[in-house]
C-alpha cells in the first residue's frame, strides 16, 4: 500500500510540474528535464554518432518541447513525448550531417571533427559497436531505445511513431545483425584455437 | 536452454556496448541547452488560440440575417420591406458573402480551389484551425491535415505549409526542406535572433503587421551565420501573432520564395476581427 501511495504521490508531483510548465513556469520545466538530460543526450549521440551534434539535437528537441508544451493534450505522456521530440530531432540532425558529409566527401575536403573521431574510436572498439554504427537509422533507433533507454516495446514504438509489430520487426532485424557481429567477434577471439581443432 | 541463453548474452553485450559508447554531457551543456529553451516564447494551447473558425463566422452571419429578418417581421408584420411598394425587399448586404471566408472547407485535405488575384490560375486553401484563407501559385503544394493516432501528439492543420514540391509533415518533427513558406501562431512576436536588415510597418488582411528580414549572425540558437529569414508578423485582435515566414535554408530559391510570400500576403483573409 505504501509503495502504491508513494508512487501515486510521485506521479502527482510530476503531473503538477508538467501543468506548471504548461502554464509557462520554466523552473518547473527544468525540474522535469534535468533528471532526463543525460539519457536524452546519450540517446541522441548514439543515433547521430557525433557528440557536438548530440547537443544540437537535444537543444532542438527541448526547445520544441518547451515551445509546444501548452499544446500537450495528456500531461501523463510528457516523458514519451519528450523522448519522441529528441529522437526526431536527432534523426533530422543525423540526416543533415549525412548530407553534409556526402557533400564534403565529393569535394575531397572531408575530415571528421575531434568529438566525432572520439566517438568513432569508441564505437570501433569492438565488432558489436561497429555493427551498431553500420545499422540503418531506424534500426539504430530501435536498438538504442530498447537497450540504452530500457523502454518497453510499446514505449519504444511510440517514440518512433510506428506500430508495435513494425517496431518488433526492426528490433529483430537489428538484433540479428548485431548477433552476427558478436559471433564474428567470438570467432576472431577463438580463431587460432578453432583453427587447431 | 542454449537458445534462451544466447539472446540474453546478446542483450547484455548490446546494452554494455551502448552504455560505453553513449556520450555523457558536461554540466555546462545542460545549462546552455536549458538557457536556450528559456529564450523561446511558448505557443498558446490549441483551444485558446482558435479565433472563430470560418464556419462559425458564416454561421454567425446567417444567424444575424435571421435575427434581422425576425426583427423586421416584428416591426412590419405585413412582411413588406417597403410599405409604399407592397413587395418584400430584403437588403442585398444581409446575404452572406460568397467570398472564400463564407464557404469553409471541412475536408481534411487542403482542398485547393482555383483563385484569382496575383497568381494566374492559382489555388487557395483554408486553415480552419488557425482561421485564415490564402492563395498560392498553381504549381505549388500545401500540406494536408495530419491527425496522429497518438493523442499526445499535435495535430497538424491543413494549409499551414507551402512549397514547390509535395511535402510530408510529421507530428513533433522538424520541417522537411521542401517547405518554403510556413504559417504559425505565437503568443507574442519572437525576438529577431539575428541582425534585422529590414523592418517595415505594413497592413496585411486589414491588420497591423511588421515585415521583417533578419540576417543570422551566429549568436542566436536558431539562425546560422549568413542565413536569412523573411517574415510577416501579423498582430491579431486577441494579442496573438500570426507569423508567415520563409528562410534561406529551405530548398529552392530564397529570393523567389520571398516574392511568392509577398503575393500570398496580398491574398490573405482572416476569419474574424
Amino acid at each position: 500500500m505504501e509503495m502504491t501511495a508513494s508512487t501515486h504521490g510521485v506521479w502527482n508531483l510530476r503531473e503538477e510540474l508538467v501543468q506548471r510548465a504548461m502554464d509557462g513556469d520554466h523552473a518547473a520545466f527544468e525540474a522535469l528535464v534535468r533528471p532526463e538530460f543525460d539519457r536524452l543526450y546519450g540517446l541522441a549521440g548514439l543515433l547521430i554518432g557525433d557528440r557536438s551534434r548530440a547537443e544540437d539535437a537535444v537543444q532542438e528537441g527541448l526547445v520544441r518541447a518547451w515551445r509546444d508544451l501548452p499544446r500537450l493534450r495528456d500531461r501523463g505522456r510528457f516523458g514519451p513525448w519528450l523522448r519522441k521530440l529528441v529522437v526526431n530531432a536527432a534523426r533530422d540532425e543525423g540526416r543533415r550531417l549525412g548530407r553534409r558529409r556526402r557533400e564534403t566527401e565529393l569535394t575531397g575536403a572531408h575530415e571528421r571533427s575531434g568529438p566525432a573521431r572520439e566517438l568513432d574510436a569508441v564505437l570501433d572498439r569492438d565488432e558489436l559497436a561497429g555493427a551498431f554504427r553500420r545499422l540503418q537509422e531506424d534500426e539504430r533507433a530501435a536498438i538504442a531505445l530498447r537497450y540504452y533507454c530500457d523502454l518497453s516495446t510499446a514505449e519504444a514504438a511510440s517514440a518512433l511513431g510506428v506500430g508495435e509489430v513494425a517496431y518488433r520487426s526492426r528490433l529483430h532485424r537489428a538484433v540479428k545483425t548485431l548477433g552476427a557481429a558478436l559471433a564474428a567477434e567470438a570467432r576472431a577471439v577463438s580463431g587460432p584455437e578453432g583453427g587447431l581443432a | 536452454m542454449t537458445e534462451n541463453r544466447v539472446p540474453n548474452d546478446i542483450d547484455r553485450a548490446i546494452a554494455r556496448s551502448l552504455r560505453a559508447a553513449a556520450p555523457v554531457p558536461t554540466p555546462d551543456v545542460v545549462d546552455r541547452v536549458l538557457r536556450a529553451t528559456s529564450q523561446v516564447p511558448q505557443r498558446r494551447p490549441w483551444t485558446r488560440l482558435r479565433f472563430a473558425p470560418l464556419a462559425a463566422v458564416a454561421a454567425v452571419a446567417v444567424l444575424a440575417v435571421a435575427v434581422g429578418l425576425g426583427i423586421g417581421q416584428l416591426l412590419d408584420p405585413s412582411g413588406t420591406g417597403d410599405p409604399s411598394s407592397g413587395e418584400p425587399s430584403p437588403s442585398p448586404s444581409s446575404v452572406p458573402s460568397e467570398s472564400p471566408t463564407a464557404e469553409p472547407s471541412r475536408s481534411p485535405a487542403p482542398s485547393p480551389t482555383e483563385a484569382a488575384g496575383p497568381f494566374p490560375s492559382g489555388q487557395s486553401c483554408e486553415n480552419v484551425e488557425l482561421g485564415y484563407a490564402v492563395s498560392y501559385p498553381a504549381d505549388w503544394h500545401a500540406n494536408e491535415e495530419v491527425r496522429p493516432e497518438d493523442e499526445a501528439l499535435d495535430p497538424i492543420p491543413a494549409c499551414q505549409y507551402f512549397g514547390e514540391e509535395p511535402m510530408e509533415i510529421l507530428p513533433n518533427a522538424g520541417l522537411p526542406d521542401s517547405v518554403a513558406i510556413s504559417f504559425d501562431l505565437e503568443a507574442e512576436a519572437p525576438p529577431p535572433g539575428g541582425e534585422v536588415i529590414r523592418s517595415e510597418r505594413v497592413t496585411v488582411a486589414g491588420r497591423p503587421a511588421e515585415l521583417r528580414e533578419v540576417a543570422g549572425t551566429g549568436d542566436g540558437p536558431f539562425i546560422a551565420e549568413g542565413d536569412r529569414v523573411y517574415q510577416y508578423l501579423i498582430e491579431l485582435p486577441a494579442g496573438d501573432v500570426l507569423i508567415v515566414s520563409t528562410d534561406s535554408t529551405r530548398s529552392g530559391d530564397y529570393e523567389a520564395h520571398r516574392d511568392v510570400l509577398d503575393l500570398m500576403m496580398e491574398t490573405l483573409e482572416l476569419a474574424a476581427d
